[in-house]
């Protein structure tokens, strides 16, 4: 894996090979972002679970009604 | 009467005078520093345009201890994964990847958020998202740096992002590094550069 770094003072730009110790953090990085993605893919958002309480309200509605309308 | 004084490189200290009021200070022959009747202030500098092409993370190094308020401008950026950009503010040429208060919303048909505490985010979590706009920080005091950002993209689809957010610093800001949330994704199009001004 590679960096690119740029000197504002001078301009001069360069390509650098990431260290040993520098690839090793980017790859522990990489997992724990994963595992925070794959966490958070299996949490529902709160519009998820709002969306899910005004479903099981409006199936309690269409059942109240039918049973009502007996 | 405005005194210029100009750093030649060519004629050493060169003093003129006119009549507009202001002081003005040069290195040859360029103004660098203005002082008037309204205050000091200088020109913006515009650091070296990068291509975002390669590489996980670009850095801008070398920064000046008396910048406070810099510009990260984004042209037609992309990466090759899902990893979100996020921005790094660093001290002593090492980035800071701790301690942000950072949110990030993209908006389109729907909206959805993601939250940062590695740097300040932008919320763009697809390889096809090609995204141009501006990060703008700016420091309150101290080393206490706040940065507010809109990017938008038409690939994929049209997403507008919408991103803020804070981090005090351990030291003096000298760097700034665009990288992504995971570390390894590649930069893959476009071009980044900064303005920075004191």
């Amino acid at each position: 894996m590679q960096k690119i770094e740029v000197n504002v003072l001078t301009g001069e730009q360069k390509i650098v090979d990431l260290t040993a110790e520098e690839v090793a953090q980017a790859q522990a990085t990489n997992a724990a972002w994963e595992a925070e993605q794959a966490q958070r893919q299996s949490t529902p958002t709160f519009e998820q679970t709002i969306q899910s309480q005004a479903d099981t309200i409006t199936a309690l509605i269409a059942r109240i009604s039918a049973l009502e309308n007996r | 009467m405005t005194t210029t004084i100009n750093a030649s490189t060519s004629n050493g200290l060169i003093s003129t005078a006119d009549t507009s009021g202001a002081l003005a200070l040069q290195a040859n022959g360029t103004t660098k520093l203005t002082v008037d009747s309204t205050g000091a202030y200088g020109q913006v500098v515009s650091g070296t345009a990068v291509a975002s092409t390669s590489g996980t993370s670009i850095d801008f190094t070398s920064l000046p201890s008396w910048v406070k308020r810099i510009t990260v401008m984004f042209n037609g950026v992309s990466t090759n994964g899902s990893s979100i950009p996020l921005i790094q503010l660093g001290t002593g040429g090492t980035p800071t990847t701790t301690g942000y208060v950072s949110t990030s919303s993209e908006v389109y048909s729907a909206a959805a958020t993601n939250t940062s505490t590695a740097g300040f985010n932008i919320y763009f979590d697809n390889a096809g998202y090609i995204f141009s706009g501006t990060y703008i920080f700016v420091n309150v005091s101290g080393n206490i740096w706040v940065g507010s950002s809109v990017t938008s993209s038409q690939a994929v689809l049209a997403v507008t992002v919408i991103s803020a957010g804070v981090v005090t610093l351990s030291g003096g800001l000298n760097m700034v590094r665009l990288t992504t949330a995971g570390g390894t994704n590649t930069f893959d199009a476009g071009s980044i550069n900064i303005l920075y001004e004191g």
